[in-house]
């Protein structure tokens, strides 16, 4: 890490014409609090302004940001280029996507999956001022911890399980629903218990944890879909309602 | 070319947007809705960003007397009262549906109601949250409540409207041209409403705290339509945007709860500035205030090195601050520095837009069938916005937007667009494509970043302005001579997208050099060397400004809307702002 | 739905009981079991006991249980379309790897 440039080797494919992706290598002059998206920023600003990716608020808010930087997927902009270790970096789209072109993944899939689980709160009809909840009730611990996600695809990228089984609903849907499921408030749990239920759903997860290992907010969805496995269960024998 | 016709086109996935989408089919679900967003659904723009939350009134202590006189003293007194009562009384509606039926779970005091925190500015702790990063929260699950309207409301992603159609006359909006960015395929909606909410455009500056992809496309656009515009000087800074160097981490917002909670800002010199500007509020002053003391702090040489000031959260203990703000902690530690036990090195940042598209409190501008929300609408705010009035102006009218919308769509029809107002706009933005040579646009992105920044920045004066306004308007015709590496290639052109993003930014900060230029006084946001005082006699009036065609500007003023507290009350009252 | 929550159940049911009956066989014969090597007379003598004769076949149930069904969540994993039929095959395969080996034991008591 003692150069002061990046040799930046990125994924470059246009399905619309290319027949084989490849990768395109840049040298980037590297500069203080360098995320990995300062680089693809340079490189599409001042070298090659035909790479096309995604980013946004690039804070770790929007999710927008997600690629396979150095064999892992990661947020571009939450990954400092300092934290690899090393100058040479390899980004990719992030796996498990369709790509759009580059970098840019069509995230469809992955929100088409989303929106099975009815990812909605659907309030009970009495329940008509905002829940009084204290907080050392421990209601809400494990939701709460649970609902930061931003859906950047990072978990879904990094599934084993998504990449052997393309119906599989995946980490970020099932850890959305379990929110939902576990949440009093919610009118239509049952509903959704019976969707994470079917086959597409939480039994497809092996409890590998790759979801948790590379989730940018900590979240450990492999903890949520075996809360749903339970509750399945119990739903079953009629003790969860 | 393709053509989509619909009851209700929305632009911007915002608080503002989605909420509208929301609104138009609860109050009317056989409408069809047109929900387009540059980037993905509920993920680009800034109300994604929102960190401390939302200002409401729900404690009986509290009232909204109070939050609307925080919110017009905040403002300088210049805001449009009705505007602001609107904001403050459709507030409590808002964050009741928000939870009730959006399903959002804001932040629990111990008795289990909704906390409340203490933001700067604010005579009462009135900041409903979720930790210090509400907006995720607020963003997703009214995404997710558009996509269980999916059946009518038709959202489509990375795709942005290049300019509004207007009929003959001029007088009224009805539809779109639009891009799709991932194909490149241009095409119309056509519709009998337009609502625009796709945000402002201080990302136009140096050190600014907005996401890329918001570039005051909506203004832009409004602006070449006809619209009205108010208070478009009044742009504020954030005292706290983080230093990072060149990264483009710069700039990002530490969240104002942080001088809430009670943290410190302190110069190169160790000294609490905030003594000599604000005595008595000091750090839980005004984000205008606090701004400014900052750049004047770096500008007179008591700046750190890297030309920022510092906040210092270590006196509040580390355990309060890492439980207290999370998420700030974790950007901090990002550049690799400990928010919660050493102070953190920032400088005010380009933060919002209090001026914009002149709007009822319907959200309706001067044009017909156009609808405007958010950050794009000004007179809210006045000259400076209150922290956590953001969210709150984006969500409530957000909703009125829809329900403007929805009573509209019922009462009008759709009228045809013109097919030659649609090839102009054509030929206006896939000229880019047409060139083989011409001029690069990076660099006049720069450039414009670094003019805002110096001349129309923090601390202004005449002289300045007058050689910004001079060279923005060359800027356009510059950026007009644009043209793209690879002519071929029209799907995910991030450069031909860029073009437009910057003569966006162009049109925009021309409306904000100028409204600047012409108001001869100090007060807010704005504040001029030249004319440093407060000038309650002749100033208490909102500058307009309109397109007078050819994008020349025409200007006009009018006094302060005063319909609760009246201008003669708060000359009285000579509150210095 | 049903079949999915069950069998996920009696997957980790049978695993758990799996342990103990395995754990069960191996401590018999390698640990209380003196022989420094196993003769057939022996497995013989045992496979009388009406309490070895009920281990053996619990062992040959869970594990027949077990490993078909793991069998089929892997192959539902990579995307098994035909269910309906290959849980046939699996179940007549059960049965039948079932019946053998009851017989066999059947044998034994005979």
């Amino acid at each position: 890490m003692s150069s002061r440039e990046i040799n930046a080797k990125i994924f470059r494919y246009d399905p619309e014409v290319d027949a084989e992706p490849r990768f395109d290598e840049f040298k980037v002059p590297l500069i203080d609090n360098m995320a990995v998206l300062d680089v693809v920023m340079h490189v599409q600003n001042y070298i090659d302004k035909t790479l096309a990716f995604r980013c946004s608020c690039r804070i770790g808010m929007c999710g927008s940001c997600a690629m396979y930087i150095n064999g892992k997927p990661r947020l571009a902009c939450r990954t400092q280029v300092k934290s690899l270790g090393t100058n040479n970096i390899t980004i990719m789209p992030l796996p498990n996507l369709p790509i759009i072109r580059d970098l840019a993944t069509d995230m469809e899939p992955f929100f088409e999956k989303w929106k099975k689980i009815k990812p909605y709160y659907v309030g009970k009809s009495e329940l008509t001022e905002p829940a009084v909840i204290r907080p050392d009730s421990g209601e809400r611990e494990f939701i709460d911890q649970m609902l930061d996600c931003i859906t950047c695809g990072c978990c879904y990228g990094a599934c084993s399980m998504v990449a052997t089984n393309e119906d599989y609903i995946g980490p970020a849907a099932l850890n959305r629903a379990y929110t939902l499921i576990a949440d009093k408030r919610d009118a239509i749990r049952i509903e959704r218990i019976n969707v994470v239920g079917r086959s597409y759903g939480v039994w497809r997860c092996h409890d590998q944890f790759n979801c948790a290992e590379v989730c940018p907010k900590k979240l450990v969805p492999t903890k949520s879909i075996q809360q749903l496995k339970k509750r399945c269960v119990l739903q079953k024998f009629g003790i969860f309602k | 070319m393709n053509e989509i016709k619909t009851d209700v086109l929305i632009l911007g996935s915002g608080g503002a947007g989605l909420f509208a989408a929301l609104h138009v089919y609860d109050n009317n679900p056989s409408l069809n809705v047109v929900l387009a967003t540059k980037g993905l659904i509920g993920k680009c723009g800034c109300s994604r960003m929102v960190q401390g939350g939302l200002n409401v009134v729900l404690n009986p202590a509290d009232s909204v007397d109070k939050h609307f006189m925080d919110t017009i003293k905040g403002g300088g007194f210049v805001n449009n009262q009705d505007l602001a009562w609107t904001l403050v009384n459709d507030a409590p509606k808002t964050v009741h549906e928000l939870e009730v039926k959006v399903g959002c779970f804001f932040d629990r005091a111990e008795d289990g109601k909704i906390h409340q925190k203490a933001f700067a500015g604010q005579s009462f702790d009135r900041t409903v949250h979720v930790a210090d990063l509400s907006g995720i929260q607020i963003i997703a699950r009214l995404t997710d409540q558009i996509f269980r309207r999916e059946e009518k409301i038709k959202v489509l992603e990375e795709t942005r409207a290049l300019d509004l159609l207007t009929t003959e006359e001029g007088d009224r909006v009805v539809g779109a041209v639009m891009a799709n960015i991932r194909t490149g395929e241009i095409f119309v909606v056509n519709a009998k409403v337009v609502v625009v909410a796709t945000g402002g455009a201080a990302s136009m500056y140096k050190i600014s705290a907005p996401s890329f992809d918001k570039t005051g496309d909506g203004m832009a656009m409004c602006f070449r339509a006809g619209a009205e515009f108010v208070d478009m000087e009044m742009l504020q800074f954030h005292p706290t945007g983080l230093l990072a160097g060149q990264s483009r981490l710069s700039g990002s917002v530490l969240e104002e709860g942080l001088r809430g909670a009670g943290g410190y800002m302190i110069n190169g010199l160790g000294e609490r500035y905030m003594e000599r500007y604000d005595p008595e509020r000091m750090e839980r002053s005004t984000r205008d205030r606090v701004a400014r003391a900052g750049y004047m702090e770096i500008m007179a040489g008591r700046g750190t090195e890297n030309e920022g000031v510092m906040i210092d959260m270590t006196h509040l203990g580390a355990e309060f601050v890492e439980k207290k703000f999370p998420g700030m902690c974790e950007r901090v530690k990002d550049i690799g520095k400990d928010l919660a036990r050493e102070p953190v090195e920032v400088s005010p940042t380009a933060h919002f837009q209090m001026g914009g598209v002149k709007i009822d409190i319907h959200c309706q501008s001067s044009l017909k069938g156009l609808l405007v929300a958010g950050e794009d609408s000004g007179g809210v705010h006045g000259a400076n916005r209150l922290g956590g009035n953001g969210i709150c102006e984006s969500t409530v009218f957000g909703r009125r937007a829809g329900d403007t919308a929805a009573a509209l769509a019922e009462q009008e029809v759709l009228r045809p667009y013109r097919q030659e107002q649609v090839e102009e706009i054509k030929r206006r933005w896939l000229k880019f494509y047409k060139r083989t040579d011409g001029v690069d646009i990076y660099p006049i992105r720069d450039e414009i970043k670094l003019l805002m920044w110096e001349k129309v920045g923090v601390v202004r004066d005449g002289k300045k302005l007058q050689e910004a306004v001079a060279r923005l308007d060359e800027l356009l015709e510059m950026a007009g001579q644009a043209y793209v590496a690879n002519r071929t290639l029209s799907r995910y052109n991030m450069e031909w997208n860029d073009i437009i993003n910057v003569t966006n930014w162009i049109t925009v900060g021309r409306l904000v050099a100028n409204g600047a230029l012409l108001r001869t006084e100090s007060r807010g946001s704005h504040y001029r060397t030249d004319y440093v005082d407060t000038d309650n006699q002749n100033w208490l009036v909102n500058i307009f400004l309109k397109n007078k065609g050819n994008l020349e500007i025409e200007s006009f003023t009018k006094p302060i809307v005063a319909s609760r507290f009246s201008a003669e009350e708060i000359r009285k009252a000579n509150i210095k702002y | 739905m049903l079949v999915n929550a069950i069998t996920w159940l009696l997957q980790r049911i049978s695993a758990a009981l799996l342990l103990v009956v395995l754990g069960l066989h191996l401590w018999l014969l390698y640990v209380a079991n003196p022989a420094e090597i196993i003769q057939f007379s022996e497995a013989k003598a045992r496979l009388v006991t009406g309490s070895y004769v009920t281990i053996y076949v619990l062992l040959l149930l869970f594990g027949l249980f077990h490993a078909l069904n793991g069998l089929y969540t892997v192959m539902v994993d990579t995307g098994l379309r035909a269910r309906l039929v290959t849980i046939s095959i699996l179940v007549i395969l059960g049965v039948t790897l079932f019946g053998v080996g009851l017989y066999s034991v059947v044998q034994f008591i005979m």
